[in-house]
């Protein structure tokens, strides 16, 4: 069935460039000419749309159309034909597959012109009635005994087709052998898929991926080729699909995090056929979580010049706004009106000493203030108890424990952390700065005022902030009027306005570099506001 | 400084608990402070699971800790510890602080000591560990080599996943503590012009040999038999040249007339390099190891060498298994290298060869089978000092004349009111 599937979607594209220049003609949807309605739309796997209805019996099964709503698109209808008691004699129920580029949506005027003459019409009902594949599928299913007209069976091949991610499906019926590499994930986004395919007998023009209940298409366009000599011992003798059988490719879709299971990678040939290739779940990365951003560089250098980049962007911030703002509490801080959130560096080394400088710190002050330990899995969990027993041995109070997903970034937690103590003067200590020791009795004497201007400590050189002092108030307000950056210069937008603390700090990490696709992120105009 | 107050030796280790020429000398300058009569307590830090064997003399505490929570890149001790070293100090009125080593202690626990009021202290440079991440021994982590300066971006070079800016902190937190400190002692010339050229001013630093608990007199030449035995004395571990002297031992297998003895404990050698002094200790006739000994042993066991062998790869300071070896009365073949090579004059009292290189070991051992060589060298031997000279000259670093030291007893001992710590005697 595969084949006489494959020669009915062929004959429709070539009805589809009959209709193309019918598309300038004039269209009237004239009352006397309306030949039916189209009550259900469904969009199947592979991007196809298919229509549930009732027609005018008689006329041609399979046919160019000219669609219209907004704009006009010309496209080919193929149905089958059948009897439903509420219709009229001169009317029958139908099921078919529109090609054409038009994506239903429910709250437009669809009207489907049927050529060659355009005056018949079928008439989309408001609001169109979206349902999913499987619905359709149904509906064949019991329509079939009773089919007056159409090709019935291969439509139904068709749309089983389409909905099959069945591994090493049979039905493409040649060799194909492929296999994916990596899959990197972003809910919200999509994926990028790396791996590689050799289809001797027809060329591949692209891909779709199915995660959970969800299909990926591809970003038309995206598909990157490149040469794998390492697969040559499977490649048998074909020195020209060698030259370009790797493959990388963007493919979007309204991925969850629920959804990233079960992967099945669709390829799609020219002649609108597909075969299914296994994908191994271990070959799944999240983007931010299990890879580095920067690593979808690796895919496409020029990320941020693709046409998906500004999808990608919106679904990334998204991601980490969310991840970022989540705060876990191990040990409630004291209730206190002043409250240091030291963020705690990974490097065990590192904690240690920040620690020890900020004991030593509390020590000096004549009223120590409340802390708060901030945290993030590259710190040890099980060392936090220890390091914030020495830092209330130092400050005679209880000091809070507190895990975010990111210390380095913590502004988007801040206010919810700063609300645990019921703080409303705050300083924060940036995770990897060591204030000297005037740089630490200015941030600690600021944050014993009761000033409303923001105060900043520098990193020594070009880095960034190392303390903020200031209110919960102009936090808020401040995180309402200027999202913080997603990258390394996540609070560097404060410094401008904050007045320098006297002293400096020095960092525990090298000057910063990398984290290149959130600066470009940072960089898009009119970063929106979470 | 009220000299009635009792001077603090506080060293990083117990000489019940391990034999490190850094204990040993801090030991006997607290002995040789007490024999001027000059008020002394000595401090160690003791390992909570060494406790069972720790034995406290008349005059000592112990502060206890756990060495594995210890921060090694930034030297940092649990803050329990600090707290138990200032509750001594606190409890015996100890204001003059003489700190052998930190390590253990932590920087941490020098800075509270010395914020302590009316706290006064030294501190006497046993290695390289301030400026140095690599056991304080300033050779490469990676290939071994002698590293002649330290400074944050060559040791970020020597540890790339720490990187430039951990060794800044580093380099700026044992500032912050050596600003508190009056002044430092080294046992060497060699480690004192490294620490000056490192950033110490000239003048903050003074040079005193270590000396020697209990000299005695030296051994006579051993009588001539025709063989000559060399003797290595002290801990086994990487640094000190074990791999070198079993090399050497390889090459001289067929050399009747030498004998090599190995003396010490093994401490954090290798597996392999284990296996190897099994081996050949196994199956080298003239290669014995002899195991641990006793520090009131070296000088017989020295005695019963012709040769004392140094061959230790990195710098050293001032070993004090020199100062045994003359002691002893016998000549010292050491690597020609720092500390050494200042306390060895080659042909003098010792003969150099080139630092972790074996043969030329084992080629400086066969000149040395002549017995002409040997009294000659025997005849350049220095005398080391004592303990009380050695006290003398810590006195005079201190600015404390020795009448004044003198001058008062010892104020009663009270009791440390902090757990953890112990006095004796």
């Amino acid at each position: 069935m595969a084949a006489e599937s494959t020669a009915l979607l062929a004959g429709m594209q070539h009805l589809v460039e009959q209709a193309r220049p019918l598309q300038e003609k004039s269209l009237r949807a004239s009352a006397e000419n309306l030949a039916g309605y189209i009550e259900n739309v469904a969009l199947d796997d592979r991007g196809r749309v298919w229509v549930m209805g009732w027609i005018r019996r008689g006329l041609p099964t399979e046919l160019p159309v000219v669609l219209a709503e907004r704009r006009r698109h010309a496209g080919a209808m193929a149905y089958f034909a059948f009897p439903r008691a509420d219709l009229p004699q001169d009317a029958v129920a139908f099921i078919g597959v529109i090609t054409s580029d038009w994506r239903p949506s429910p709250a437009v005027d669809l009207y489907c012109f049927l050529a060659p003459e355009l005056n018949l019409y079928l008439r989309g009902v408001r609001p169109l009635g979206i349902v999913d594949a499987k619905v359709i599928g149904d509906h064949v299913a019991q329509a079939l005994p009773q089919v007056s007209a159409g090709r019935s069976k291969e439509l139904r091949a068709l749309l089983q087709q389409a909905g099959d991610w069945t591994p090493h499906s049979p039905r493409a019926g040649f060799a194909m052998k492929a296999s994916v590499d990596r899959v990197l994930v972003l809910p919200g986004f999509g994926a990028f898929v790396e791996g590689w395919v050799l289809s001797p007998s027809k060329p591949v023009i692209g891909f779709s991926l199915r995660l959970g209940g969800k299909v990926l298409r591809g970003v038309p366009g995206s598909l990157v080729r490149r040469a794998r000599p390492d697969i040559a011992v499977v490649g048998g003798h074909t020195p020209l699909l060698l030259e370009r059988a790797g493959f990388t490719m963007a493919l979007e879709g309204p991925l969850e995090s629920i959804d990233l299971v079960e992967p099945v990678l669709k390829a799609h040939f020219a002649d609108d056929s597909s075969a299914n290739v296994p994908v191994d779940p271990d070959t799944l990365r999240r983007i931010g979580h299990a890879v580095p951003v920067d690593d979808v560089l690796l895919c496409y250098p020029g990320l941020a010049d693709e046409a998906f980049f500004p999808a990608f962007a919106a679904a990334l911030r998204q991601d980490m706004v969310a991840s970022l703002s989540q705060v876990s509490v191990i040990a409630a801080p004291t209730e206190a009106l002043r409250l240091v959130v030291a963020a705690v560096p990974a490097h065990p080394s590192d904690a240690r000493l920040m620690v020890e400088d900020l004991a030593l710190a509390l020590r000096r002050s004549d009223s120590p203030p409340a802390v708060l330990l901030l945290a993030d899995p590259g710190t040890s969990r099980a060392e936090l108890p220890v390091l914030a027993r020495a830092v209330a041995e130092a400050s005679g109070q209880r000091c809070g424990i507190a895990l975010v997903e990111q210390a380095a970034k913590p502004l988007w937690a801040l206010p919810h952390l700063l609300d645990l103590a019921g703080s409303q003067h705050f300083l924060l200590l940036a995770q990897h700065a060591f204030p000297c020791r005037a740089g630490w009795d200015a941030a600690l004497g600021s944050l014993a005022q009761d000033e409303e201007a923001p105060h900043a400590l520098h990193q020594s050189g070009a880095g960034g902030l190392a303390a903020l002092r200031w209110t919960r108030t102009g936090l808020q307000h401040w995180l309402d009027n200027h999202p913080p950056a997603l990258g390394q210069a996540h609070a560097d937008a404060l410094l401008a306005q904050a007045v320098p603390l006297p002293g400096s700090a020095l960092s525990a990490q090298a000057s910063r570099g990398g984290a290149q696709v959130l600066a470009a992120i940072d960089d898009l105009p009119g970063a929106p506001t979470p | 400084m009220n000299t009635a107050r009792p001077i603090a030796v506080i060293s990083h280790a117990h000489p019940s608990i391990s034999k490190g020429g850094a204990e040993i000398a801090a030991h006997t300058l607290f002995h040789g402070l007490r024999a001027l009569g000059v008020p002394a307590i000595f401090i160690a830090a003791v390992p909570e699971t060494e406790r069972h064997r720790l034995d406290l003399g008349a005059g000592e505490y112990a502060v206890f800790h756990a060495q594995e929570r210890y921060e090694h890149l930034y030297q940092l001790a649990e803050p329990a510890v600090a707290r138990q070293l200032c509750a001594v100090l606190e409890a015996t009125g100890a204001e003059q602080l003489v700190f052998h080593h930190f390590l253990w202690l932590g920087l941490n626990s020098l800075r509270d000591a010395l914020a302590l009021p009316g706290r006064r202290g030294l501190l006497v440079l046993h290695e390289f560990l301030a400026q140095c991440h690599n056991h304080g021994q300033m050779i490469t982590a990676g290939t071994q080599l002698p590293c002649s300066s330290a400074s944050p971006s060559r040791c970020g070079a020597c540890f790339p996943t720490l990187g430039r800016q951990r060794f800044e902190l580093r380099r700026r937190l044992v500032g912050e503590v050596f600003d508190q400190l009056d002044g430092f002692i080294s046992p060497s010339r060699f480690l004192a012009d490294r620490f000056i050229g490192w950033g110490i001013p000239a003048e903050r630093l003074h040079v005193v040999e270590n000396g020697l608990l209990h000299p005695g007199q030296p051994a006579p030449p051993r009588p001539a038999s025709g063989r000559f035995t060399f003797g290595f004395f002290g801990q086994l571990n990487p640094f000190k040249g074990v791999d070198v002297l079993l090399g050497a031992a390889e090459r001289l297998a067929s050399v009747e007339a030498i004998e090599i003895r190995i003396h010490g404990n093994v401490i954090g050698l290798p597996e392999a390099l284990q296996a190897r002094l099994d081996r050949l200790a196994e199956s080298l006739p003239q290669l014995r190891f002899m195991g641990a000994y006793e520090n009131d042993q070296v000088a017989t066991l020295m005695a019963d060498c012709d040769y004392v062998l140094v061959p230790s790869i990195w710098w050293e300071n001032s070993p004090v298994v020199i100062q045994e070896a003359y002691a002893a009365g016998r000549p010292v073949i050491c690597s020609g290298i720092g500390g050494m090579a200042e306390k060895v004059p080659p042909g003098v009292s010792g003969l150099h060869f080139r630092r972790n290189d074996a043969a030329d070991l084992a080629r400086v051992m066969q000149s040395a089978t002549d017995p002409k060589l040997l009294a000659k060298l025997q005849a350049g031997l220095p005398r080391p000092g004592d303990a009380t000279s050695m006290a003398r000259q810590y006195l005079a670093a201190m600015g404390l004349p020795l009448a004044a030291a003198e001058a008062e007893a010892p104020p009663p001992a009270r009791k440390p009111n902090r757990a953890g710590s112990r006095r004796s005697g």
